[in-house]
């Protein structure tokens, strides 16, 4: 047998430890990426076998695609809202049941709730809570003197709404994966603070965030990639319009659209690539970024 | 290794089955043909569908009908198109009728034509305003299956309330205006119900509306957008007027929502599909009634909606004939007249309401019997377009919730639709 | 009540106050779902709404579970979800490792394909891996639910960003002790890491179990459907939504998510004794 050097060992180990992982990666997202590369080159209905070769068309035509600005703008405006009050929001509720507190794990479990509830109840729930006229929301602003609005049934309001709801669905799933990580950060550290006399607002900047910091960084790549790709609430709170009048159309509804109601396969790819493309160059970015602002111990 | 005994008392067996394995295939093996259909796997229309099916396999030896439940119209058309794109449609499934163009200048449909000529189909007897989307370039692709018509309820309490006369909602949209404020009810700033409620910004109501102004939506060929003309302006300008201005119209995109206002009294009027009368029948705790949807110049228009049956290309000769038989003992007076009756939709046939179980059926709910009669007396066929979703609802729907749920200026949105319609539809 | 709840009354009111108000926020929605569930079909459309119902009706549970063959669809999600989170939890602990913890080549390229998991809209892979299962002969058997996610980009990232945290003299002295790399990750990484396993593991049986698309196009009988499909039974439009059943049936899919909440919630949260030398 050939002598390995300790270098080679490693990476061998390190290629069994992937190939499990490996194979379905490659069967199933990597070859449909790929397969996906080719149909942007194509222009394809779907329907027929007849393919047609266009060059790079499907991407120059994303340029005049007056759609694409508005839906850009709309997954835009969703993911930034989504993403910072979003961990805002689940940070804040980490930090709270991080403490001790009377009856904590029942107030933990309410806000996790939402997170659990299947799309197909919470979309009819939230459907009549938000009822311009008859829903629950506004009959409660009212009821407390505040202003009540259309919600999904104004072009200025809709995606507001749809997001106020996710935000409400993905907190408790935020603050769980935040809990893990200060799971991982010592009582001591925090005692021996506390001892040099460090205030709370000090504790949480100097010692909190960063020894958090490796959960953050996780927490703002993987929401801001799923909020980016938003697709099934747009779909159930919209009833399927992206409306109205388009005001919640999201890229991938864009793309879905293209794909399986006009029939535009190639330049349905086209756009998924854009999607993955910033999507990709969003988490380099980060990851570029993090090095200045994530600890690890 | 097995030991050599039990290979023998193996090869034995084999040797065996062959006889039972060949025989009965040459003689009879029922042909087996796959049926996709938009419904959940459950409740009373599925149950409805298992019993017609099992009638039908129990009569047809030679046809083993197996159905498969596909949740939704929309969920249907996914499966569809999944299933096209990799090869291997069903034999024959139901589709919503907006979508048949599509699939049958693609090819993936089979035309009906031959085969109903060879087994003769009585087409004479179907109500005409269902046979409207059964053609695409002068062939037959698609049998109409679970149909229904737009229909206006109205609360008869809620009209004998407001002082009006019980039984004789409005007939015309100007009589409309006159009595709604009448109808609506309101506690401080809050509307506590509207005069009448519908999804007046999707495109099956306002193009029944189109109709009753004189107009269409869309040229016969299929290749210009006509919503910026006279009928198609002047009914979204009523809209705008009744909704935004006069403020006695709620337009609800959420289309069982509307039924669930309507049955708690939160609008005296709405527009909803003929097939919301079993729930309302079975929910609503006040006297109701049907009606046409009021009319405008041309008339009144209920425009006809819902599923049609469809095979696919690819299947062979043999299981066509075989699910066409289906499709034609389904469509039979006693089949539809037993559907209609289980499931709200529209018996397809004249003769099928002189079954004597949809004639007692009527006895005892003598609203249904009414509303089949409005749905086809007024009935008329929806639009037959190539693209209707990439040529027609792309704009033409944002431009409706644009001025009926934003603030946009109806002419002005309906023409920006219409130039934006025809690039797509105009450059076939 | 513990000594630093003592030692600060103020702030630990506040945040009680706190916690107990937003917690009102969040449960509105759910205690609207719980009255509706055992409401009277008259109560379900009343304005203004009705908080209290005028008849207890508890036979709405067993009404919803009877409209469907829900006890099949419960099998189905079970077998379906254990699978894909124990796979999951499997590949992507042995993938974190290598990508948090072994040098080889292409590792940060080979990581962002990982990654890309989380990227690709579902609707670009499903023709693909439709047809790839079909190929398989696998369409409409409980391998077409599972095994296109065999792989986790979510998962791996999850668990690598933890197994980074593991301080390095931890795993030093335990090569020097000449533990292989299979022991050190059994041994070492994967109980330090115990929060970040429970993590995943109920946000993936959360998703899983939830997930409506990919079940519902490449299964075709009944009997492969998952609980997710059941609930179109009470929201098909053209039945009209039963409010009641739907919140009902809402309830009995959720449950074994909640449940399982309950009993993983331990293992992530602070206070309980610590495995591992750290901390």
């Amino acid at each position: 047998m050939p002598r390995v050097s300790p270098r080679g060992r490693e990476a061998l180990t390190g290629f069994a430890f992937l190939l499990p992982s490996l194979i379905p990666l490659v069967v199933f997202t990597l070859y449909p990426l790929a397969n996906s590369g080719y149909l942007s080159l194509v222009k394809w209905n779907l329907l027929s076998p007849r393919k047609e070769f266009v060059g790079v068309a499907n991407y120059t035509r994303m340029a005049s695609d007056p759609a694409l600005l508005n839906v850009f703008t709309n997954t835009a405006v969703y993911t930034v809202a989504v993403v910072s009050i979003g961990i805002v929001v689940g940070l804040v509720l980490a930090l709270l049941l991080n403490r001790p507190l009377w009856l904590r794990p029942i107030w933990r479990g309410v806000f996790f709730l939402p997170t659990v509830v299947p799309l197909a109840v919470l979309s009819g729930l939230w459907l009549w809570i938000y009822d311009p006229h008859f829903g629950l929301m506004n009959y409660l602003l009212r009821s407390i003197g505040l202003p009540a609005s259309q919600w999904l049934q104004s072009p200025t309001s809709a995606l507001w709404a749809i997001i106020v709801m996710m935000i409400w669905q993905t907190a408790g799933y935020n603050m769980v994966i935040l809990l893990a990580g200060l799971q991982n950060i010592s009582e001591e550290l925090y005692e021996a603070a506390r001892l040099d006399g460090a205030g709370r607002g000090a504790i949480l900047a100097r010692i909190t965030v960063p020894l958090l910091s490796p959960t953050l960084l996780f927490i703002v790549i993987v929401t801001s990639i799923q909020a980016f790709r938003v697709f099934d609430p747009i779909w159930v709170m919209s009833l399927g319009t992206g409306g109205p009048a388009n005001s919640t159309a999201t890229l991938v509804f864009h793309l879905y659209r293209q794909a399986f109601m006009f029939f535009e396969a190639g330049y349905a790819s086209a756009i998924a690539y854009l999607v993955v493309g910033v999507a990709l160059a969003f988490t380099v970015a980060q990851f570029w970024l993090s090095r200045r602002w994530v600890t690890y111990e | 290794m097995p030991r050599p005994r039990h290979m023998l008392v193996a090869l034995l067996l084999l040797a065996m089955a062959i006889p039972f394995w060949i025989t009965p295939a040459a003689a009879q093996r029922p042909v087996t043909i796959n049926i996709w259909f938009p419904l959940p796997t459950g409740g009373p229309l599925k149950e409805a569908m298992d019993e017609l099916v099992g009638r039908f396999n129990a009569t047809h030896t030679d046809i083993r009908v197996v159905l498969e439940l596909t949740g939704d119209y929309w969920q249907n058309y996914q499966k569809l198109q999944t299933s096209i794109v990799a090869g291997s449609p069903p034999d024959g499934a139901m589709m919503e009728l907006m979508q048949m163009p599509e699939f049958a200048d693609a090819g993936i449909l089979a035309p009906l034509d031959e085969l109903a000529k060879q087994r003769d189909f009585n087409f004479a007897d179907i109500y005409p305003a269902l046979l409207g989307n059964s053609y695409w370039k002068g062939k037959l692709y698609a049998i109409p299956w679970q149909r229904s018509t737009t229909m206006m309820y109205y609360n008869v309490d809620a009209l004998k309330e407001a002082g009006l006369p019980e039984f004789s909602p409005p007939q015309t949209w100007d009589e409309f205006r006159r009595i709604a404020p009448k109808l609506v009810q309101r506690q401080g700033d809050q509307v506590m119900r509207y005069a009448m409620e519908g999804d007046f910004n999707h495109d099956w109501l306002y193009e029944g509306l189109v109709y009753s102004f004189g107009g269409k939506l869309v040229s016969d060929d299929g290749r210009r957008a006509l919503f910026s003309e006279a009928p198609a302006l002047a009914a979204l300008t009523l809209l705008r007027d009744l909704a935004k201005r006069d403020k006695v119209l709620y337009v609800n995109p959420n289309f069982s929502g509307i039924i669930e206002n309507f049955i708690a009294g939160r609008s005296a009027m709405i527009v909803h599909s003929s097939f919301a009368l079993s729930i309302i029948t079975n929910r609503a705790r006040f006297r109701w009634s049907v009606a046409p949807i009021p009319a405008g110049p041309s008339g009144s228009v209920l425009n006809a909606g819902g599923g049609n049956f469809v095979l696919f290309a690819k299947t062979s000769p043999e299981r066509q004939r075989a699910a066409w038989e289906f499709i034609k003992w389904m469509t039979s007076p006693a089949s539809t007249a037993f559907y209609s009756m289980k499931s709200g939709y529209l018996p397809l046939r004249a003769s099928a309401m002189k079954e004597s179980q949809l004639d007692s059926y009527y006895k005892q709910f003598p609203m249904a019997k009414k509303s089949v009669e409005l749905s086809f007396n007024y009935g008329k066929g929806r639009m037959v377009v190539l693209d209707v979703e990439k040529g027609v609802r792309q704009f033409l729907n944002p431009a409706l919730e644009a001025v009926l749920l934003g603030s946009a200026d109806p002419k002005q949105a309906l023409e920006e639709a219409t130039s934006k319609a025809n690039a797509v539809l105009g450059g076939k | 009540m513990s000594a630093r709840m003592r030692r600060r009354p103020i702030e630990s009111l506040a945040a009680h106050l706190a916690v107990i108000g937003l917690a009102a926020l969040f449960f509105l929605p759910f205690l609207w779902m719980l009255v509706t569930s055992v409401k009277p079909d008259n109560d379900i459309f009343l304005f203004p709404p009705r908080w209290i119902p005028s008849v207890w009706q508890f036979r709405n549970f067993a009404a919803a579970w009877a409209k469907a063959p829900f006890a099949r669809f419960y099998i189905n999600s079970v077998v379906v979800t254990a699978s894909i989170v124990l796979i999951q939890l499997t590949t992507a602990a042995l993938a974190a490792y290598a990508f948090a913890r072994l040098r080889f080549p292409g590792k940060s390229l080979l990581f962002l394909a990982y990654l890309s998991v989380m990227m690709i809209p579902s609707q670009v892979t499903l023709i693909p891996n439709f047809i790839t299962l079909k190929k398989l002969g696998m369409l409409n058997t409980y391998w077409a639910l599972i095994l296109p996610f065999a792989a986790t980009g979510f998962g791996t990232f999850l668990i690598r960003q933890h197994f980074l945290s593991i301080p390095q003299e931890l795993l030093d002295a335990a090569v020097v002790d000449g533990a292989g790399h299979l022991r050190i990750l059994w041994q070492i990484c994967l109980p330090t890491a115990k929060p970040a396993f429970a993590t995943f593991g109920l946000l993936a049986t959360m998703w899983h179990w939830n997930d409506f698309f990919w079940p519902l196009i490449v299964t075709s009988s009944v009997e492969m459907r998952t609980l997710p499909l059941g609930l179109v039974v009470f929201t098909n439009s053209e039945q009209g939504t039963s409010w009641n059943l739907l919140m009902a049936a809402g309830i009995f899919t959720a449950l074994p998510i909640v449940l399982l909440f309950l009993i993983a919630q331990r293992h992530f949260v602070q206070g309980i004794a610590r495995v591992g030398i750290k901390g």
